[in-house]
This record gives structure tokens, C-alpha cells and sequence, in this order.
């Protein structure tokens, strides 16, 4: 077979389809996580519900059957739809279910950070005159910032793993570039020990900006 | 904030370009689906291409019956449904041709016969009867001949199914497992013969368990078949699979 070592820029190559789904889904999940934790604490009830299905739904139902599921199901049901073929690249499909998923536990942990701010916080703030908008800006979301840094930054190092699971729909990120190698080299502990040092660099930054955030929200508050 | 928004959605628009499908047109390729992870069968060199035992032969294969194609790596688990929901246009992947899998995906006639073969650690085990291997754990590799083999005729021994060959192995080293069932060319040639693999060895009968390997089509694809068949009749009769098959496995005969 090949030597192990002529694999590295395939596996670099890896690397960067698991960088650039990571980079791609965060804005997304961003996204999907405010306007679903935005509905939950709505006073519409029908909001709430929408809230609680989705998040509800996305968060029990496993990764790797939602990334199928849209990978195979939704090409087909939007072709039936539309009367024509249509296809979804597997990098679209990867991005959009990913979003999904982490919008679902993005939203929970909105939500849990702002209702655990005492409601006692909100009383004082509109006691002492300021407009609900401002008592908003000023007072719940910077509190509730400070207790959502650890969460989210849980759900970023959960998503950073899930991107794995994006090798069904034919994406070849970083772990699926090292099983290829390794079973085209038979070499499993080189490429699988590769590819948890290289999750563990990859991961480092963040926990660094974790510590510099919660640091920071302390002096803020 | 703004400006890393922008960044990463135009990072995004790369990304859905780079992986954008070949375009769908009349007189395209045929997309093949292929696992590309087990050597020598199916694997990828360093650069990235798709290479190997069943790569050389089925390229003969369209090239004998006018056909072209291009190789397309996927996870094994998503090659019979990618192949269900029309992402490829046929599979060669070292696919077994057994009953269960003819419900659901037409086969061509096979291409070459593989046997499957128990291993264990050296004098561990001295045949393959039910009765030795009572109460032990077997290994195999999930939803293959191998696994079939053992769930249909070692209904006493504990049956423990992997995802891939390695971590079967690795399992084996490990000592979780008893002894394993796979292929054995593959075996021999990618673990047997290997440094990890000094303290093994086949024990038991060869067994070729199944109808050989084959080129999967989707359901009803008659004209494709034909010509697919008529190929893989020409190589076999003009010298091109003696003379890969030569190249890979020396004299072992794999019609």
C-alpha cells in the first residue's frame, strides 16, 4: 500500500471542509437559535408552541437521521413539489441540517440564559424609569450573556464534532479523510490518533475564548 | 461582528461551489458510487483518486460496452440508499450479491468470487464448527456477507458487528473479541501480513458464501444492464481480468 505520511494533504483537505462547515453553520444557527428563543419568550402563545416543537424536535430526534433525512428526502419532496428535478448539493445539505440541530440547543440555551435573570432585575429597571427596550439592552441581555458563554460554547464544540456526521451525505471532512486513509493504508492508529490531535488544536482557541469571555463579563458586571 | 458575518457567508458561497455537483446532462458519465476505503479492492491514493482491484476492473468493464464514468466516494453506509435515491447510477464497491439486498437493487452478473474466512490468534481455535465456537464473540464487519454468515449459522456464540474492517481488527487485538470473519484476500494482505497481525491465522474452511461480487443498479435498468453484462462477459473472455486480476492477486483465482 501507500505510506501513511503521503496522506497528509488529503487530510489537510479534510481539515478544511470541517473549518468551513463550522464556519459556515455558525452564522445560521446564530441566527435560527435568536429568532427561536426570541419566540419562546414571546407572549404569543402560538409562538411558544412553534419554540417548543422545533426545539424539541430537532434536539430528540438523532444528528445522523436529520442529515439523511435531508440529504435524501428533501431533494425529493422539493422535486415533487416544483414538478422538476432538483438537487441539493451535500455541502448545502450538510450546512442547512447542521444550522437546524444547533439552532435547536442554540435557542434552549437563549431562552434558560434570560429567564434564569431574576425577574426582580426587570421590576428594578422599569422602577427606575428606563423603557422596557432599554431595561432589555442594558440590564437582562448582559446578564444573561455572562451565564450563556459556557452553554454555547459547549453547543460550537458539539457542532465542530457533528460536522462528522455531514460524511453520509458525501462530504469527506477531516474524520471521514482519515478513515479513508486509514483503511487505504491500514494504518487506523496513525490517522484516528491524527485526527483527535487535530480536533483537540482545533478546539483550543475556543477554550481560550471562553476563559477571556467569562473574565470579561465579571469585570462588565 | 459585521465584517466576520460577511466573511464567513462568502466563505459559505466557496464552499457550495466547490462542492457543487457535475451537471446533469443526456450523454454525462456515469456517476459510480464507491466506498474507497478498502484496500485493495477499493481505496484512495495520496492524491485523492479511487484506485484498485475493483476500480481497474470495472473500468474495463464500460470501456468494453462504450461507457464512461466517474468514481464518487461515499461513506458504505450510504451507498445502497444513495444508489435508491438516485445520487449514483450504478455501485461497485466490493458489493456482495445476496437475496436480502436483490429486493431492493438490481445486480449484474458477477464480476469475480471473493471467500470468506475466520481468524484468530494463533492455536486458539482448530476449526470453525458451531460447537467450537459456542459462548465465544465473533466479529464482523456490519451488514456483509460476513455478518450474514455468522448470524445464520453461529446462532450460540455472541455475534459483535463493527463499522469497519479496522475497528474489527483493532477489536480483535484488543482481545474484546474472540476471532473474526472477513474476506479473505483483504485479510491476509492488509492485517495477516502486517506487524500487528504476526500472532494470527486463518482457521476453518474457506467459504465462499455468496454469489460473488457485482455492479448495483437501481431497479429496473434493463438496457444498462445488458451492456454492463455484455462487458464484463468481453473481459472475461479476452484476457483483460486474468491480466488485472494477475496484477493484484498473483494466482489466486478469483472467477
Amino acid at each position: 500500500m501507500e505510506n501513511a505520511l503521503a496522506y497528509g494533504p488529503q487530510v489537510l483537505q479534510g481539515l478544511l471542509y470541517t473549518v468551513l462547515l463550522t464556519v459556515c453553520t455558525v452564522p445560521f444557527a446564530v441566527m435560527v437559535g435568536v429568532t427561536f428563543a426570541a419566540f419562546s419568550l414571546a407572549k404569543s402563545r402560538l409562538l411558544n408552541r412553534v419554540a417548543r416543537v422545533y426545539a424539541g424536535l430537532f434536539r430528540s430526534i438523532p444528528e445522523l437521521v436529520i442529515l439523511l433525512f435531508f440529504y435524501y428526502g428533501l431533494s425529493n419532496v422539493v422535486s415533487t413539489i416544483l414538478m422538476k428535478p432538483v438537487e441539493f448539493s451535500p455541502f448545502t445539505t450538510g450546512v442547512v441540517a447542521l444550522s437546524l440541530i444547533s439552532g435547536s440547543y442554540t435557542a434552549e440555551v437563549l431562552r434558560g440564559a434570560v429567564q434564569a435573570v431574576s425577574l426582580g432585575q426587570t421590576e428594578a429597571a422599569l422602577s427606575l424609569g428606563f423603557r422596557p427596550i432599554a431595561a432589555w439592552i442594558k440590564i437582562i441581555l448582559p446578564q444573561a450573556y455572562k451565564m450563556a458563554i459556557a452553554p454555547l460554547t459547549n453547543v460550537l464544540l458539539i457542532l465542530i464534532k457533528d460536522t462528522a456526521l455531514a460524511s453520509v451525505v458525501g462530504i469527506e471532512e477531516l474524520l471521514r479523510k482519515s478513515s479513508i486513509a486509514a483503511g487505504s493504508t491500514h494504518s487506523p492508529f496513525i490517522f484516528f490518533g491524527g485526527a483527535a490531535a487535530i480536533y483537540l488544536v482545533a478546539s483550543i482557541p475556543i477554550l481560550v475564548w471562553q476563559e477571556k469571555a467569562e473574565k470579561k463579563s465579571e469585570v462588565a458586571i | 461582528m459585521r465584517k466576520a458575518i460577511a466573511i464567513s457567508l462568502f466563505v459559505c458561497v466557496l464552499g457550495t461551489l466547490f462542492s457543487v455537483n457535475a451537471s446533469l446532462g443526456s450523454d454525462r458519465p456515469l456517476r459510480i458510487g464507491v466506498e474507497g476505503a478498502l484496500a485493495p479492492f477499493n481505496y484512495t491514493d495520496p492524491s485523492g483518486k479511487v484506485v484498485g482491484f475493483d476500480v481497474e476492473l470495472t473500468d474495463a468493464i464500460l470501456d468494453a460496452s462504450g461507457l464512461t464514468g466517474e468514481w464518487i466516494r461515499q461513506d458504505w453506509d450510504g451507498l445502497i440508499p444513495g444508489i435508491i435515491a438516485g445520487k449514483f447510477d450504478i455501485v461497485s464497491a466490493t458489493v456482495s450479491i445476496t437475496e436480502e439486498r436483490k429486493k431492493r437493487v438490481d445486480f449484474t452478473d458477477p464480476l469475480y468470487r471473493t471467500s470468506i474466512r475466520f481468524v484468530a490468534a494463533k492455536g486458539a481455535f482448530l476449526d470453525d464448527r458451531n460447537s467450537t465456537l459456542r459462548g465465544k464473540r465473533l466479529g464482523a464487519q456490519r451488514a456483509t456477507v460476513s455478518s450474514a454468515h455468522l448470524q445464520k449459522h453461529y446462532p450460540d456464540s455472541e455475534v459483535v458487528l463493527y463499522d469497519t474492517q479496522d475497528a474489527l481488527r483493532l477489536d480483535l487485538i484488543a482481545g474484546r473479541i474472540d476471532a473474526l470473519i472477513a474476506d479473505q484476500i483483504a485479510t491476509e494482505d492488509s492485517f495477516l501480513k502486517k506487524p500487528e497481525g504476526t500472532g494470527y491465522e486463518f482457521f476453518g474452511s474457506v467459504i465462499k458464501p455468496d454469489d460473488g461480487i457485482g455492479i448495483v443498479l437501481p431497479k429496473g435498468h434493463d438496457e444498462l444492464m445488458q451492456r454492463l453484462n455484455s462487458g464484463i462477459a468481453t473481459i472475461r473472455s479476452n484476457g483483460k481480468f486474468d491480466q488485472i486480476s494477475e496484477k493484484y492477486f498473483g494466482d489466486t483465482d478469483l472467477r
